[in-house]
């Protein structure tokens, strides 16, 4: 009994000489004696869990042992229950163990047996409460753990789930009681089989931990990673389960991931030649390389390997303090920043280089350098500054304006040809308003407007607008323009390409105006037809009629200005037709002194009664050429004419000659002038328009006639210098037939 | 002031007929017919056989050229065209030689009158060319027959030259008859016996 505590018993019995004998004969062994009389005497205590063993009587006067211990149980579960009966109640004794009674005694009471029965009790009680307390610890454990403890059957069945599992994968210890760890609900179905046969391998050596590792499902839905310890432990009378100790390794597995893709691309880079890669130590010396580093430097292997290839020897003297600068950089922020420098080979050759480092964290005598080629990008360079002067060449020497505006319409580019042909100097017109400056007043809005429409792309064909050059006059030209944007897409300005077209257009024009002409030509050679047989009906008419009035004079006054209307009409009709008809040019060899002179001399009559002459200045010249002679005595008795009628008398008509070129081939010169009040600000911007006339008599068309003459022989007919008094024309002619 | 002259006038146009009526009966002429189409104007050239003609060009159903052209097969006549149109294609047309002016209309009464002088006068000087070729052409015929019969003679009555030319002059004195007349007889007797 020694090591045993006394028990803290209880005697319910209703008898008072049997609860003092029970008494005396437990108080032998120390054990501390309650009494009750009756069950209800018994209930009314409130010590109940002090209570470690309870005698109690089968028969009491207010209920039986059957009826008791449903409420002792209850009351006092951890209390050893022995029932007293006597030998004819053998059957209720048995139907009081049934009820969870401990154990049973006869009456008559043998005091030893007693002693002996509550002994046993004692040391059971003992047991438990070591137990009990082993237990609580153990529980304790497991329920702190940090480590997701599972305990299941071998068929899987949970049984048992701590509550670290509600902090690791969010879901109550509660719920996962009864739930099946293969079914694949809460594990990565493609790790069913992997637990499954680490179970079957802990099955077969109980008590051996066996690392499993498998995926199970957050309650938020992703997967983590576990790591677990799976332990049969059976055998282990308090557990009797399988035990699997979880924890959770996806932080753990993603570092690692992270680790080695991070390794695997330095590894590639190491790799790939794409850039030369290697450790070096503070010496100099190459510990490391990549092949492209290898290269780069003109080594092989076997030279790194024996520890022979050293950059501060490929370094030429006046980078080494680039060098110094890197590592002090890298020293003290872990990376140097990028720098070029140059490799000297040992073959004498030098390689551009982009160099950079990092010291490694492991240790700061190494270095992790990356050195990059740069003889393609210097070659590339080298092509672009070839390209970008070609560029510029192209602008500087093409024959077509360059022009660059901003945003606010200012110059920022005005090329060469653009100066020729402008008149500005490009640095006078920098910066200033590209439309205030070259564009005329009268056009400025509308090109302006025209130019902030600018297309992105530029617009086949062109538009044609004038361009006001320095000295006043306009050229016409026509522009290719499109949008210049910045990186961001943003529009900067406008760059237009300009083409002088000032030829083409007045060369169109004349094509138009001699189409025109052809137009207006068949139709008044139809109408001059027409006409004359109606004008001969009149003419007919008139003379008859003036017979029929030969004796009123007044009626033949007015048959007289009735002639001279429709002889004026009969000219027109001629000189219309002459200047709109096609001109035939019948050429032959002749002398133009020759036909002045004729033309001079068919004048007579107009020249009756005046006093007037005409000094050529021909000398030695030669003025033949191939020609229409009856054409072009049209022109000079045009222009004779036009002197004669603008001239006071006396008239002075001077004819200078020259030898000239027309596009490179023998030509005349001729420079008919007069000493007549000259032609006046609007004959000399109108006197070749058709029907612009300073005379009251004639058409008009004289001098425009003379012109298509002109030009038909391949000439040209134009104004003299009007500085001087009097018209002049100066009649430039091919000598043969152009 | 030119000689009178019989004038026959073409123009479809009646103004222009009444116009040459009144006008040149003025300049001393006489417009012996007025037609006013190529066909009419043939016919009555044909009956009345006029001095000169004056036609226009356009007409109905035959142009003045080709009146002209068929009327000077008939009967030289001289031909003085009027017309609106001065086309190239019309001068080459006009350019038979008795065509003698082209004058382009409008014309008036001051352009008629040198226009009939000087087409008459180079008629004149055209016809008496006409007449001096065909007698020279003739002289040149009758030449060749009086040496044929100078040769035959020559031959058959074993003359010389000189002597066979002699005998004709004076066969031809004797009898009163030309020089050729005799050539002609000669041949013709020669011309007899051969065939016999």
């Amino acid at each position: 009994m020694d090591s045993l505590k006394p028990l803290n018993i209880l005697i319910i019995e209703d008898d008072p000489d049997a609860r003092a004998n029970l008494r005396d004969i437990l108080e032998i062994d120390a054990h501390r004696i309650e009494m009750a009389g009756s069950s209800a005497e018994a209930f009314r205590r409130d010590d109940w869990s002090t209570i470690s063993a309870i005698l109690l009587d089968r028969k009491l006067p207010d209920a039986t042992a059957e009826e008791l211990l449903p409420r002792l149980k209850a009351i006092a579960p951890d209390a050893a229950v022995i029932v007293v009966t006597g030998y004819s109640d053998l059957q209720g004794a048995i139907s009081a163990l049934r009820q969870g009674a401990t154990d049973y005694i006869l009456k008559p009471i043998d005091a030893d047996d007693l002693r002996l029965r509550l002994r046993q009790v004692a040391i059971y009680q003992s047991t438990r409460s070591a137990l009990h307390l082993a237990e609580r610890r153990f529980r304790l454990l497991v329920q702190n753990s940090s480590d997701i403890i599972t305990a299941f059957d071998t068929a899987g069945t949970v049984l048992y789930q701590n509550p670290a599992i509600e902090r690791m994968l969010g879901y109550s210890s509660e719920s996962l009681l009864g739930k099946n760890v293969f079914l694949g609900e809460l594990l990565h179905p493609d790790d069913v089989s992997v637990l499954r046969s680490c179970v079957v391998h802990a099955q077969e050596r109980p008590g051996l931990p066996i690392v499993a590792e498998f995926r199970m499902r957050h309650s938020d839905g992703s997967w983590r990673d576990l790591e677990a310890l799976v332990q049969d432990l059976r055998h282990e009378p308090g557990i009797n389960a399988i035990i699997a100790s979880s924890r959770d390794v996806t932080e753990r597995k993603r570092a690692e991931e992270a680790n080695r893709a991070s390794e695997e691309r330095f590894r590639r880079l190491f790799d790939s030649g794409i850039v030369g890669v290697g450790v070096s130590d503070r010496s100099g010396l190459w510990r490391e390389a990549n092949d492209e580093l290898l290269r780069i430097l003109g080594r092989s292997r076997s030279d790194l390997e024996s520890g022979r290839v050293r950059w501060l020897e490929a370094t030429p003297e006046q980078d080494l303090p680039l060098g110094r600068a890197g590592l002090l950089d890298a020293d003290h922020h872990g990376v140097c920043a990028p720098y070029e420098k140059e490799y000297r080979l040992a073959d004498g050759s030098t390689v551009p280089v982009l160099i950079g480092y990092a010291s490694l964290e492991t240790s700061d005598n190494l270095f992790i350098c990356v050195v990059l080629d740069m003889t393609v990008a210097k070659q590339t360079e080298n092509l672009l500054r070839l390209e970008r002067d070609f560029a510029r060449g192209l602008i500087e020497g093409a024959p077509a304006i360059v022009l660059v505006l901003d945003a606010q319409d200012r110059i920022v580019r005005f090329n060469r040809f653009a100066e020729d042909l402008s008149g500005y100097r490009t640095e006078e017109v920098l910066g200033r308003d590209y439309f205030e400056t070259l564009v005329p007043e009268r056009d400025r809005a509308a090109v302006r407007n025209l130019f902030h429409q600018t297309p992105t792309e530029p617009e086949p064909g062109g538009t044609i607008n004038p361009l006001l050059t320095r000295d006043g006059r306009e050229r016409e030209v026509r522009w290719s323009r499109r949008l210049l944007s910045d990186d961001d897409g943003r529009v900067v300005g406008v760059l237009a390409l300009g083409q002088d077209v000032t030829d083409l257009k007045e060369a169109q024009e004349r094509a138009m105006r001699s189409e025109r002409l052809a137009a207006i030509g068949q139709m008044v050679t139809g109408l001059a037809h027409e006409s004359r047989n109606a004008l001969q009906r009149c003419q007919a008419c008139l003379e008859m009629l003036a017979l029929h009035v030969d004796d009123r004079p007044e009626a033949l006054g007015l048959i007289q200005r009735l002639q001279r209307a429709q002889d004026d009409l009969h000219h027109l009709y001629v000189d219309v037709r002459s200047y709109a008809a096609p001109i035939r040019l019948e050429r032959e060899s002749c002398d133009l002194e020759t036909i002045w002179q004729r033309s001079w001399a068919h004048l007579d009559p107009q020249r009756q009664g005046r006093i007037a002459s005409l000094v050529a200045f021909v000398g030695p010249f030669d003025s033949r050429c191939e020609a229409d002679p009856f054409r072009l005595g049209q022109v000079f008795s045009n222009l004779f004419e036009n002197s004669l009628a603008a001239c006071r008398d006396p008239v002075r008509i001077q004819v200078d000659c020259a030898t000239d070129r027309i596009d490179g081939k023998p030509a005349v010169s001729l420079t008919i002038s007069d000493n007549g009040p000259g032609l006046g600000p609007v004959g000399l911007h109108r006197v070749f328009e058709p029907f612009y006339t300073t005379k009251t008599k004639g058409t008009g068309l004289g001098m425009a006639i003379s012109q298509r003459i002109v030009e038909a022989h391949g000439g040209t007919i134009s104004l003299g210098d009007h500085s001087g008094p009097g018209a002049k024309f100066i009649i430039t002619l091919p000598r043969g037939t152009p | 002031m030119s000689r009178s002259l019989r004038i026959a006038v073409a123009d479809d146009e009646p103004d222009m007929q009444d116009y040459f009526r009144t006008i040149l009966p003025r300049l001393g002429h006489a417009v012996v017919a007025v037609a006013g189409t190529g066909v009419e104007l043939l016919a009555k050239c044909r009956e009345t056989r006029p001095d000169l003609v004056i036609t226009d060009i356009k007409m109905p159903d035959m142009d003045g050229i080709e009146a002209s052209v068929q009327l000077y097969q008939e009967m030289p006549t001289p031909v003085i065209l009027v017309s609106a149109f001065h086309d190239a294609e019309f001068l080459r047309r006009a350019e038979a030689d008795h065509v003698l002016a082209y004058l382009v209309k409008p014309i008036k009464q001051a352009d008629l009158e040198p226009a009939i002088t000087i087409a008459m006068k180079r008629f004149e000087q055209f016809q008496a060319l006409h007449k001096e070729a065909a007698d020279l052409k003739q002289a040149l015929e009758d030449r060749k027959t009086i040496e044929k019969a100078k040769g035959l003679l020559m031959k058959k009555a074993n003359l010389d030259e000189h002597a066979a030319f002699r005998r004709l002059q004076k066969l031809a004195s004797d009898r009163n008859k030309k020089l050729i007349e005799i050539a002609q007889s000669i041949l013709t007797a020669e011309e007899a016996y051969g065939a016999s």
